[in-house]
């Protein structure tokens, strides 16, 4: 393990190398705040760039890109409401109202803080104990990734704040535009209407520049401009408060992200959802979420950070693509006439632990760019937003374009622009509509594989413990604040989880298969929700109207701007 | 700031070479190709998958191996992809009579108009040359009861096997259906969307073959975890952890499976521009470099050009129609 780091260090730290992670990291920074350019995509354009580099270099920086695209995509997803990458969509509900408030400041440097910590912690992880986790990942079969994908979706409940039904609608809207596209299962073309750019289904990217880019601009349209905020130096700087809660959501997301960033193709947007469920129901100020609270801005990016690296651990160990960019990278291996594999520590030790420390040095490099710049990237909101969101719609468009060279993308981009709109205009919340599209097919994927391996039966699930084991958690997500609230309401300060445990399992399983079953679901809840709802409106009366997605911030009523 | 600068060459480029192109092809179509024809300024090799793919590293490959002959134009790859190639192949119709544009394409081509409702057929476009087959190994995971690919079909006959494959229009549907046909028998599919899920799963036991790439068989089994049971090749594979690999046939299984790697001009160019990329063509596959990608990919090396890779076209497009259909 020593000598590995030692070995790890002296390949990284050359002139060279440090140059093209720095270098990387801020192309990646820059990426990641483009909504029209992902870090998969980011790291796509640049690999034919690098071929001429030697291998470890190439890798160093197609990794810094990975890295800082991290970083960067929170930025506009805090600043603007509109996330640079799937996995900033959840960043958007508080850090967007924390910048509303004037707190755009502490809400970037938070972010920077919580996602080096999380970067920190899931390195150590990943360079002492990466073959372990391997083995645990290959524990999750087709059943397993399921459940994982179940309790991903359930967690529509929390972001649908307003309206358990409503936010159930959206996640199914979202789960039903997920089906557009050739089937994994029999390779049918469904709902392309003979459009063969719809055979991949309806590209995600876009939807986003769309339902928050170019919705907001066309709301703003509307409105009439939101003014600039102008905010005071002091509200620039971190408090202690801001630390102290931050640590245990940051602590909590990290550890939410190592465990779905381990598993192959989970993703980290999965990871930043799951992150921000699990704050609303154990954080300490569950109640503030939506209205601005740190722990809605650190949990999520900690968790998109901890995933994006534990990606590396299938990808490295097992030569398996745990992620999207891990992929692409997995390709530029190839490239370089590598081969990724249970060899590759063995036969490449060099390259691998260079790779490794350079992660290292990358997230340092990361964390002093963005800690220094939060303040002055906050002052980006002085600019009047009428000025900014066409430069940014702009830019994003002929990113989309660039991308795909296909005009489709920027008819999607306009489409969805619409919709967003008239989300915007009907107080829908957006946030279940991206976790369904997301969670969509890797949830059919998964359902056509278990049914397969169990000869048409999914009820295999159920033979997997832990499978049971995801689905109870998921159950404690959708059904757990129900009990919690009784309990509120009759033990002042009672916080205890309800234990429904895996009796209520096979209320899930037909949940994802059929509508009805969700429309029963929902039913079941609403009676709580209306009062809870009611509840929390007595309790709050200063507490946002707006969806969840906490985008109507541009002038809702309550705001009064 | 470079990646910015970078992504608005890469606009501008690509938006200027759109107009250039199709003033181009207008002008093709009217003016006769003189003889000394050679392409200028840009050529375009399209690819329909996504960057570092099989089909990218081929793209990439050509374009190195052509732009070190010094022709006399600059050939850049821009990826496409989408569809398992559909929107690739169909955007590539668009390039009709334009002689400065090249397609790296593979078997799914011929398999795509069989399965779905696209535009295009593989005769839309003018075959240049074949340049390597691409086949399968057959895997099981290490402690899989299987040997070779006769146990794979023996118990098909009394108990469900599972097969993992990777997509419905690759490689990876042949070996089953060619399995399945010459044994008589049929296997259950889980379908996976990419090899590396395919792997994960064979690592975790889940199903219990799997046909791979050689290039991602050959370190799996050389660490252990992965049984090699037959390779669909002809013949067996010069490399040292794949050669003790029986092939299909040698087993008694008559069954072989090949995609073949190849590209193409736009159609409807001129005679004279099907020539002189037919010579580019041998010009590149032969050097050094072009070799050293096919040896790192662990392609069967073939080069078929001109009218015997149209030859060779029209009977795969039948062997597919067959399968598929």
């Amino acid at each position: 393990m020593i000598d590995n780091l030692v070995l790890g260090f002296q390949n990284a730290f050359t002139p060279e190398n440090l140059l093209w992670c720095f270098i990387g990291v801020l192309l990646g920074t820059i990426i990641g705040i483009l909504p029209g350019l992902g870090s998969s995509t980011g790291v796509a354009i640049l690999i034919p760039v690098t071929l001429a580099f030697d291998p470890l270099t190439a890798l160093i920086m197609l990794a810094g890109i990975y890295h800082g695209s991290q970083f960067g995509a929170t930025i506009t997803a805090i600043l603007i409401a509109t996330p640079g990458e799937a996995s900033s969509v959840v960043s958007t509900l508080d850090g967007y109202q924390m910048a509303r408030k004037g707190r755009a400041g502490p809400a970037l440097a938070i972010s920077a803080l919580g996602s080096f910590t999380a970067a920190m912690i899931s390195l150590v992880a990943l360079m002492a104990v990466a073959p372990v986790f391997a083995s645990v990942a290959l524990t999750f079969g087709p059943p397993e990734m399921l459940a994982v994908m179940i309790l991903g979706l359930s967690t529509i409940v929390v972001f649908a704040s307003r309206n358990v039904l409503i936010g159930v609608a959206m996640g199914l809207g979202g789960l039903l535009l997920a089906t557009v596209g050739v089937d994994v299962g029999s390779g049918t073309a469904r709902f392309a209407f003979g459009q063969v750019e719809l055979y991949s289904g309806i590209p995600f990217v876009e939807v986003m520049i769309g339902l928050f880019a170019l919705g907001e601009l066309l709301n703003q349209l509307h409105q009439g401009a939101v003014k600039p905020i102008r905010a005071r130096f002091r509200d620039l700087i971190l408090t202690k408060e801001d630390l102290r809660r931050s640590v245990p959501s940051t602590l909590r997301g990290t550890l939410i992200g190592f465990v779905v960033g381990i598993l192959p193709g989970a993703g980290s947007t999965l990871a930043s959802f799951m992150a921000y469920g699990a704050e609303k129901k154990f954080s300490k100020n569950r109640d503030q979420l939506g209205t601005g609270a740190i722990e809605g801005v650190v949990a999520p990016d900690a968790a998109t950070n901890s995933s994006a690296n534990m990606n590396f651990v299938p990808t490295l160990t097992l030569g398996v693509p745990g992620g999207a960019t891990t992929a692409v990278l997995l390709g530029a291996f190839l490239m370089y006439g590598i081969q990724p594999g249970p060899l590759l520590f063995e036969n490449q030790p060099g390259l691998v632990w260079g790779l490794l420390v350079s992660f290292f040095i990358g997230n340092v490099i990361l964390l002093v760019l963005n800690l220094p710049m939060a303040p002055v990237f906050a002052q980006v909101l002085r600019v009047p937003y009428s000025y900014l969101y066409p430069l940014i719609i702009f830019t994003s468009i002929v990113g989309a374009y660039t991308v795909a060279n296909n005009s489709f993308s920027v008819w999607i981009v306009l489409i969805f622009g619409v919709i967003g709109y008239a989300m915007k205009r009907l107080n829908l919340p957006m946030a279940p509509l991206v976790l369904g599209l997301v969670i969509g097919p890797l949830l059919e994927k998964s359902l056509v594989q278990t049914s397969a391996l169990g000869d048409g039966n999914i009820g295999i699930v159920f033979e997997s413990p832990i499978a049971l084991v995801i689905l109870g958690l998921a159950v404690l997500m959708v059904f757990g604040g129900r009990f919690q609230k009784k309990l509120t309401q009759s033990v002042m300060g009672g916080r205890k989880g309800g234990k429904g445990g895996t009796r209520n399992g096979s209320a899930f399983v037909t949940e994802t298969s059929s509508v009805e079953a969700v429309g029963e679901l929902a039913d079941e809840i609403r009676a709580d929700e209306r009062a809870a709802a009611a509840a929390a409106r007595d309790s709050r009366p200063d507490r946002r109207g707006d969806g969840p997605s906490g985008r109507g911030g541009g002038t809702p009523p309550p705001d009064g701007d | 700031m470079l990646s910015l600068r970078k992504k608005m060459g890469v606009t501008a480029a690509s938006l200027t070479g759109l107009l250039a192109l199709s003033s181009c092809s207008v002008l093709d179509a009217q003016a006769t190709v003189p003889e000394d024809w050679t392409p200028r300024g840009a050529v375009k090799i399209t690819v329909a998958f996504a960057p570092g793919g099989g089909s990218d590293r081929s793209a990439r490959a050509l374009a190195q191996a052509l732009n070190e002959e010094d022709l006399g134009f600059n050939a850049n790859v821009e990826n496409k992809d989408g569809g398992s190639g559909a929107v690739g192949w169909s955007s590539f119709l668009g390039e009709e009579g334009n002689g400065n544009s090249l397609l790296v394409a593979e078997g799914a081509i011929n398999i795509l108009p069989i399965l779905y409702d696209v535009e295009f057929e593989y005769t839309d476009f003018t075959p240049i040359a074949l340049f390597a087959e691409d086949s399968r190994v057959v895997v099981a995971p290490a402690d899989s009861p299987f040997e070779d690919c006769n146990d794979l079909i023996d118990a098909a006959r009394t108990d469900r096997v599972l097969a993992g494959v990777s997509g419905l229009t690759g490689a990876d549907a042949i070996v089953r259906t060619a399995l399945e046909q010459a044994g008589g028998v049929e296997f259950d599919a889980v379908p996976f969307s990419s090899s590396g899920e395919v792997v994960t799963a064979l690592l975790s036991g889940n199903v219990d073959y799997a046909p791979v790439a050689a290039s991602v068989a050959a370190p799996q089994i050389e660490a252990g975890e992965f049984t090699a049971l037959c390779s669909m090749t002809a013949e067996r594979y010069d490399d040292p952890v794949l050669a003790d690999v029986e092939t299909a046939r040698e087993q008694g299984i008559d069954a072989t499976v090949s995609l073949w790697r190849g590209f193409f001009a736009a159609g409807g160019i001129d005679e004279v521009q099907r020539q002189y990329w037919i010579d580019a063509a041998k010009r590149a596959i032969d050097s050094g470099s072009f070799d050293q990608y096919i040896e790192q990919d662990m392609l069967v090396p073939t080069e078929l050009y001109g009218d015997d890779f149209a030859d060779y076209l029209a009977e795969y497009q039948k062997e597919m129609e067959a399968i598929f259909s």
